[in-house]
């Protein structure tokens, strides 16, 4: 069932413009971390304002990954203008997020602690992606003398 | 560098004091919480922006030389602007919590 799962959102992905495998991989994992992080959290508070403000900063994050992520696969190919418009978009994307986020704290009265919890989920996924490629990396036995 | 260092501990401490002794010192909170955080977040954004350009620089050329290696570099690029972006976005929840939680004060 999960692998199911996963393979319907890597096609779903790969349909919105996710060509780059490793890219789509990580955003996958994302998506799982943060719908799987925010489903345990609010049911661990019974859907108190922590696990409701952790679900609010792992969506604002994951947006945020997958706005990111679509943009790096065009720009890095692109020969001109790439940094202008890398800088164009982070601005709109901090912009954008600074209103959530303020609309969040300031009016919801939303947790500041879970939020924060939240947007570490993209920090949790880009360190993990981080272990487990050095680990595939490093050679279990043997100490390296053989190559 | 060590005379400097203590003159400007010095200061922070009369500082300090001086708020500790007026009564107005948790009005002047307010509008110093607010500098802070217009310039806190002016340089955050500032550098994170020019750590975003830096690292696709890199990476444009870096696939321009190789385009073979284009996965990779976009993958690593990513990761890179992911790290970056979460650090001003940790930097605008802490301006924020300065503006709106106001944990030094009214």
């Amino acid at each position: 069932m999960f692998e199911r799962l996963v393979q319907r959102i890597d096609a779903m992905l790969f349909r919105r413009g996710f060509v780059v495998t490793d890219a789509r991989r990580l955003m996958r994992n994302q998506m799982l971390l943060a719908a799987g992080g925010s489903a345990v959290a609010c049911l661990a508070t019974g859907f108190a304002n922590w696990g409701l403000s952790f679900a609010a900063g792992a969506l604002i994050i994951s947006i945020n990954f997958w706005w990111l992520s679509k943009a790096a696969q065009e720009l890095v190919q692109v020969k001109q203008g790439a940094t202008f418009t890398l800088l164009t978009l982070f601005y709109g994307r901090l912009v954008l997020t600074a209103a959530a986020i303020a609309g969040l704290v300031a009016w919801a009265g939303a947790s500041v602690f879970g939020l924060l919890a939240g947007l570490s989920t993209v920090v949790l996924n880009a360190a993990l992606w981080g272990v487990l490629q050095i680990r595939h990396k490093v050679p279990t036995v043997g100490k390296g003398k053989e190559a | 560098m060590r005379k400097s260092l203590l003159m400007t501990l010095a200061m922070v401490l009369c500082a300090s004091a001086a708020f500790a002794s007026d009564g107005a010192a948790v009005a002047a909170v307010g509008p110093v919480a607010a500098w802070a955080t217009a310039i806190g977040m002016g340089i955050a954004a500032g550098l994170c922006g020019i750590g975003q350009g830096l690292g696709l620089k890199a990476a444009c050329e870096g696939t321009a030389r190789n385009p073979e290696a284009g996965g990779k570099i976009t993958v690593t690029l990513i990761l890179g602007l992911a790290f970056i972006e979460s650090l001003a976005i940790y930097a605008l929840v802490v301006n924020l919590i300065l503006l709106f939680v106001k944990p030094l004060g009214a």
